[in-house]
């Protein structure tokens, strides 16, 4: 039998520094009534309570109306999903609204495969906000 | 050493009888000499006495003769030679003992003057002597001198009567007195001859032994009518004595002197032979007579009868011997026919008889038994042989029943060989005596698919092995019908716990392959779980559990279903192999897990073998005690998959990691290059990574507490069909169907946070399982399939 390629642990640790490269960053702009954030890069397990951490400031600074713009987001799995979840209930009860713009088309398939395009606004550019 | 009865016998007999007979000859001999010797010395005694006494009364005799020739000149008127030889002559003629007498007067005392007339016996005659005669002169003599002086009678000592033709002699001189005064002497000559004649006739007669004899020996120490000594010639007694210094003669004259009669055993000094001396004293004249009794001669008599004593006890022994002989033959004669029975025996010739009627009753009823002890053996050889034939032919049989069970195993090898690049398929089978419980079995079944059984009937040998047979007949004719393994399952146990009145039950595992697919449908009876051996390991397939075949009539059977991707193997076995036991220890799981992970084998076939030379190696063969049997069933894809399936096995991912969130980029980079190495479209791509991700994430989440350092593993096995994404981890196991069923896609803004991630998965994954608590971890794996494939 041929012996089964391995990828050590050592490897990926040496390949951290690029992994945190791609780690997400967020960009916070003001449009109108909305405060425009835009994450970029993964949104998965171990970024998420980052975004988390960065909505909730966000919002404790006041902003009641959020908009995501996830062009930047490269890759979302469903811990972001509930960011984006714990976010929109929280701006619903401030009165306020969320709104997701221009997803990626894989992110856009998990919210169309997990069923929260349904419940979430999401529009193709800043252009759609109100 | 071994002594026969015959010599003990003897041994205890014969020093007994000797020395029994020794101790009569002993007694009888000692009292027979006492009373011999007794006997010898009242008689030697009496005869010395007797002897004695007439010397006594002649001597007596002889004394009162010339006392009363004494008074006779004392008492008479006048003197006158007249008187004085008439008195003389008278005293002759009267007295026959008396030889020769005469009266010599002192010269001057009377008138008679130097006067001495002797008379003494010349044939029938008496002669006349005269003593004053010049040439002999009386007054010069002793026998005249002696009573003058001492003026009592004197015995003279023994003297040979020159004049009278040799006449041994003794004379009595008494002095004569007439009125108070001393006149003169009378004497009387008495002849020993007659006396000594019969002293020596004692000894020619024999009185006194054969050569016994008797003497005298005077006062003086002469020896009288000894048959060596001259009386006169010879030096006496003491003298000799003097002389010699001989010790014996010094005692016998010590004997003399002593005036006791006496009875001595000593040495004869004169012929040097142990005798008995009897000395008698003889008072008249102080003599002593002697008897010398020969010690031989005394004895002779008991020495005969001793002879004769021994001659018997002799005789006696001789007797006892040949009796003993005799009795200890009647003895033994039977018990060596018994022995050479008992040998006969022992060289098998267990029909040789002896007869009964021989030897006294206890050997008689030992021959009895040991003809008894022939013909039961003999009988019980017979039995066994009978039994052993019969043995032989039941194992005869039971040799062709186990190549008959053997040959309705499936013989061919490899079994479907239009198929060999894709299954590689072997079943083996050995059963713990000549035929077995256990089987295997493969076939085809309708919709190209491989259908196989494995089985263990409950107990072992022929009674099982016809459940067996039958079992395999019911299943495959079921199974050829098409049904899916559950089903089959149901109704084999339908028909096999109708009537089963002997209770007995078969484990049992049926499953389905579709080789062009790699899908395995799976359905258990009560049959320990097989086994998956891929790259990442040895699993157990939990299948869903149930009771065995023929147990109970009317029960359901469930079945799962497998991917058995390229390269992997599934593993069946019966628990002939992990319960292999030798002595208290089983072979057990754990060492076939390390047996198999070894990996020294590279097919089917050899897979099985490995295993069986470990398990003999851990335990004889001929201490194997119950059915071992294995089906191992591989995946080695397509001829031309193969050489993908190759390339697939070298690109196969083995991830070991920790398990924290920083991991999940870095295995979804991992995972996007494997899958589309593989060729997956980028949408797929997108859906692998996500359902990882979000398996990876569950695992770190749930399974772990935070911050804990501990690993899991997560392996991408790609096959010509998909990706198969498997992740292992070591913690808490999850209420898999709980949090499934927590999403169900129609979100809400109510909607709790939990379960979409698994919701996902589900949803993007072909394939989806989760596997608590096997022996690895608990194993939560995704099957992806190639856009081709679906």
């Amino acid at each position: 039998m041929k012996t089964v390629a391995k990828l050590i642990i050592g490897v990926i640790l040496g390949r951290k520094e690029h992994s945190k490269e791609k780690k997400m960053k967020n960009i916070v702009s003001v449009l109108g009534k909305w405060t425009l954030v835009a994450p970029e890069g993964r949104i998965d397990g171990h970024t998420s309570p980052e975004l988390d951490l960065a909505l909730r400031e966000i919002i404790d600074g006041g902003a009641k109306n959020v908009a995501l713009d996830l062009t930047g987001v490269e890759y979302m799995s469903s811990a972001g999903l509930r960011v984006l979840l714990a976010t929109y209930k929280t701006v619903k009860a401030l009165e306020g609204d969320m709104a997701l713009i221009s997803p990626r088309d894989n992110v856009a398939e998990v919210l169309e495969i997990s069923g929260f395009s349904g419940i979430f606004r999401i529009i193709d550019n800043s252009q759609g906000l109100d | 050493m071994r002594i026969s009865i015959r010599t003990q016998l003897l041994a205890a007999l014969i020093p007994a009888i000797i020395v029994l007979f020794g101790l009569v000859v002993f007694i009888s001999f000692k009292d027979s000499e006492k009373t011999v010797l007794e006997q010898i010395n009242r008689e030697a005694y009496e005869l010395a006495r007797s002897h004695a006494r007439e010397f006594d009364v002649l001597f007596e005799s002889s004394r009162k003769i010339a006392e009363s020739l004494t008074l006779t000149y004392s008492t008479a008127p006048a003197l006158d030679m007249g008187l004085v030889e008439r008195a003389i002559v008278e005293n002759l003629l009267n007295n026959p003992q008396i030889y020769g007498s005469t009266a010599s007067f002192i010269p001057e005392s009377t008138d008679l003057g130097f006067y001495g007339p002797y008379y003494y016996r010349s044939g029938d005659t008496i002669a006349f002597s005269d003593l004053a005669a010049r040439d002999y002169d009386y007054r010069k003599w002793d026998w005249f001198i002696g009573p003058v002086k001492k003026l009592e009678p004197v015995w003279s000592d023994l003297y040979l009567d020159e004049g009278g033709g040799d006449i041994l002699m003794v004379t009595y001189s008494t002095p004569i007195f007439r009125e108070s005064r001393l006149i003169g002497v009378a004497t009387v000559d008495i002849a020993l001859d007659n006396l000594i004649l019969r002293i020596k006739k004692l000894q020619e007669e024999k009185r006194i032994g054969e050569t016994g004899y008797a003497f005298i020996i005077s006062r003086q120490g002469r020896f009288i009518a000894h048959p060596e000594k001259e009386i006169l010639s010879d030096e006496t007694i003491f003298q000799l004595t003097e002389k010699t210094n001989d010790p014996d003669l010094k005692k016998l004259a010590g004997l003399i002197t002593s005036l006791a009669p006496n009875f001595t055993e000593m040495r004869d000094p004169f012929t040097g032979k142990q005798a008995w001396v009897i000395t008698t004293h003889i008072e008249s004249t102080d003599w002593t007579f002697v008897i010398v009794y020969p010690r031989d001669e005394i004895l002779k008599p008991l020495e005969i009868l001793r002879n004769k004593i021994m001659l018997f006890a002799g005789l006696v022994i001789l007797l006892v011997i040949t009796i003993i002989l005799g009795l200890s033959n009647r003895v033994t004669m039977p018990i060596r026919r018994l022995v050479k029975q008992a040998d006969d025996y022992a060289r098998g010739h267990f029909s040789e008889k002896i007869n009964e009627d021989i030897g006294p009753s206890e050997i008689q009823n030992l021959s009895s038994a040991l003809n008894k002890l022939g013909d039961s053996i003999t009988e019980q050889i017979e039995n066994v042989r009978q039994t052993t034939a019969q043995k032989e032919g039941y194992r005869q049989e039971l040799l062709i029943a186990a190549d008959i069970q053997q040959s309705i195993l499936p013989q061919k090898n490899p079994p479907f060989p239009e198929i060999i690049d894709r299954l590689d398929l072997f079943g083996i089978n050995r059963a713990a005596r000549e035929v077995g419980g256990d089987f295997f079995d493969y076939f085809d079944i309708p919709g190209g698919r491989i259908g196989f059984v494995i089985a263990d009937v409950s107990d072992k040998g022929a009674p099982s092995s016809i459940f067996m047979a039958m079992t395999r007949i019911l299943i495959r004719e079921i199974a050829e019908r098409g049904l899916h393994p559950a089903e089959i399952l149901r109704r084999a146990n339908y028909m096999l716990a109708k009537d089963n009145s002997s209770a007995m039950f078969v484990t049992a595992i049926y499953g389905d392959y579709d080789p062009d697919s790699g899908k395995l449908r799976l359905a258990s009876a009560g049959h320990n779980p097989p086994l998956i051996i891929n790259s990442g390991g040895i699993r157990e397939i939990k299948l869903p559990v149930s009771l065995p075949l023929g147990a109970l009539q009317n029960i359901q059977f469930e079945q799962a279903e497998i991917m058995l991707a390229i390269g992997e193997t599934l593993f069946l076995y019966t628990d002939g192999i992990t319960e292999a036991f030798c002595g208290e220890k089983a072979y057990g799981m754990d060492r076939l897990a390390a047996t198999i992970s070894k990996r020294t084998w590279d097919s089917a076939q050899s897979l099985a073998e490995t295993i069986l030379e470990d398990i003999d190696k851990f335990c004889p063969p001929e201490e194997q005690a119950d059915d071992i049997t294995m089906v191992v069933l591989r995946n080695i894809g397509s001829a031309m998959e193969h050489k993908t399936r190759t390339s697939c096995i070298d690109n196969a991912v083995h991830l070991i990691l920790p398990a924290c969130t920083e991991i999940l980029a870095t295995v979804s980079l991992v995972a996007q290059k494997t899958a589309s190495r593989m060729g997956f479209e980028e949408k797929e791509i997108q859906h692998i990574i996500l359902a990882l991700d979000e398996t990876l994430n569950n695992a770190i989440m749930h399974s772990y507490p935070p911050g804990s350092s501990n690993k899991l593993q997560v392996i991408l096995s790609p096959h010509e069909k998909g990706i198969r994404v498997c992740v292992i981890d070591y913690g808490t196991p999850f209420d898999f169907e709980t949090s499934v069923k927590r999403y169900d896609g129609n979100a809400t803004i109510d909607q709790p946070v939990g379960g979409i991630g698994l919701f996902l998965v589900k949803t993007l994954a072909d394939e989806f399982y989760y596997e608590p608590g096997t022996f690895e971890g608990n194993r939560v794996s995704f099957v992806k399939y190639l856009s081709t494939n679906k």
